[in-house]
């Protein structure tokens, strides 16, 4: 689970609405009404340096709106791989969402580098998931910045 | 009409052009023409240049006007995307323009640059140039001004911007300055962490010969910055109408350098441009080692008193201070 939609995509900025899907059970999270408000999203299908393809990802956030990227991680999820860079470096806020609550996790530093970020069951369970919480969603949240440029790799879910 | 072309300026530079030219040479992206433009050079330049047989280069030779000439000529007739800037003494990586174009794709920027090594003339590693920390918090109010500066020895800028904007203009000594805070103002520049080549230091560098050039350079940097505010406010510009001679001979101190333009500037633009320009000059100091004389730093306390510092600016001072306490204790005694 998890392919990136590629071939939806140019290598020209197109627009992405709110909750858009940019692959499959991964979306651009951010508020609904923001779009108004100087908050918006524009995805291209690119090819870095070394000829691997990505979705380049460019927000502009001239509020104070969070903007996440959001991975449906579903029924009986074992593990979470997502890949990314990011420009300029930030730090970033993984949260999981689940049926009733949510849960912060480790803040990370991302930069412009290609990173393997590597979430489990097992470790969100030892840092406090309820047991058999539903309905996870895991949230890398973006603080606002007037613009910024997000590269995303690969994203590869795992179910038992 | 290739992608990218090297911009290369030079003036007398043989002595490392052929180091410079093979790194270019070298380049893993292959899609890119050389336009070297010849300052009236009366050493071997030309024949270094002729001693290539590679198409992608073209040599323009022009009769001396200074780096500024040089570069604008180059704009009138380049026909490219991307304006690749290098210097004739210093070295690119072989993927620098592969990481440059690729970053420029992926920011969506109309200018970038990146991180080199410093090399001495027999290239001998410095070490790795510090990082442009001013970058991400510009603020032409700080005293020195945070300014958003690209490195220009690895600059890569879209030509149209280039042009758009007015090209190099003769902020002496910091063109470089004027045309970062120009291109900031215009759209998205973008400082990589890479390191994209080696930027060699030696005593031969204007700036570094001279103390009178140092103090240049730190007014017209901060000049370019007052400029800068200047446009944000809808104002007219203080005219760069100076030519180089003459803003070394006012340069023998800060007070005739920036009474040159005292018509031009308020009171409180004066009392800021003061105090920031000899503040810039001792924070150039303290990584080209010019010799700070006792009237620059009692010119510094005088300027620094008629303006309000923050405590976060006070730090700062603080910062560029103990470096040259400890490199010129006499000073301080």
């Amino acid at each position: 689970m998890g392919a990136l939609y590629f071939d939806q995509f140019s290598n020209e900025p197109e627009l992405v609405q709110p909750y858009q899907p940019v692959g499959d059970d991964v979306v651009l999270a951010y508020d609904r009404d923001a779009l108004a408000m100087g908050t918006m999203a524009s995805v291209r299908n690119l090819v870095d340096e070394v000829g691997v393809r990505f979705l380049a990802i460019d927000g502009l956030n001239f509020e104070e709106q969070w903007f996440g990227l959001e991975f449906d991680l579903g029924e009986g999820f074992k593990s979470a791989k997502i890949s990314l860079k990011t420009y300029p470096a930030r730090q970033i806020y993984p949260k999981i969402y689940f049926d009733g609550g949510s849960m912060d996790l480790n803040t990370l530093e991302i930069g412009e580098e290609v990173v393997e970020l590597n979430f489990s069951a097992m470790h969100m369970a030892q840092s406090g998931l309820p047991k058999g919480a539903k309905s996870l969603r895991l949230s890398l949240m973006i603080p606002s910045r007037d613009w910024f440029v997000v590269g995303l790799y690969g994203v590869k879910i795992t179910h038992a | 009409m290739p992608k990218i072309s090297f911009l290369l300026p030079i003036y007398n530079g043989e002595t490392f052009l052929c180091e410079t030219m093979d790194s270019l040479l070298a380049q893993t992206h292959k899609d890119f023409e050389i336009v070297v433009i010849d300052d009236g050079s009366t050493d071997g330049t030309a024949d270094v240049i002729k001693g290539y047989d590679d198409a992608r280069i073209k040599y323009h030779h022009k009769e001396n006007g200074g780096l500024v000439s040089a570069l604008n000529m180059a704009l009138d007739f380049m026909d490219c995307e991307l304006v690749a800037r290098i210097d004739a003494d210093d070295i690119c990586a072989p993927d620098r323009l592969a990481r440059q174009a690729a970053f420029m794709g992926f920011t969506q920027a109309v200018a970038v640059s990146g991180r080199a090594v410093n090399i001495d003339p027999s290239g001998n590693v410095l070490g790795l140039n510090a990082p442009e920390q001013d970058f991400f918090q510009v603020d032409a109010e700080f005293i020195p001004a945070r300014e958003p500066y690209l490195p220009h020895p690895f600059l890569m800028a879209r030509l149209d911007v280039l042009r758009d904007i007015g090209g190099f203009r003769h902020a002496h000594l910091a063109e470089d300055t004027d045309l970062c805070w120009r291109l900031s103002q215009t759209d998205r520049i973008a400082l990589q962490t890479a390191v994209l080549g080696k930027y060699r230091i030696h005593e031969t560098s204007i700036s570094n010969a001279s103390t009178v050039g140092g103090r240049v350079q730190a007014f017209y940097s901060q000049l370019a910055t007052l400029n800068a505010v200047r446009r944000d406010d809808g104002c007219d510009e203080v005219a760069y109408n100076l030519s180089m001679e003459e803003a070394k001979a006012l340069a023998t101190n800060f007070d005739t350098l920036i009474g040159g333009f005292a018509d031009n500037l308020s009171d409180a633009e004066m009392a800021h441009l003061r105090a920031a320009s000899v503040m810039k000059y001792l924070d150039i100091s303290n990584w080209r080692y010019h010799n700070v004389t006792r009237e620059d730093l009692a010119y510094a306390r005088t300027a620094l008193s008629a303006v309000k510092l923050s405590d976060t600016n006070k730090e700062k001072i603080e910062q560029i201070l103990t470096p040259l306490k400890v490199r010129q204790p006499e000073l301080f005694t």
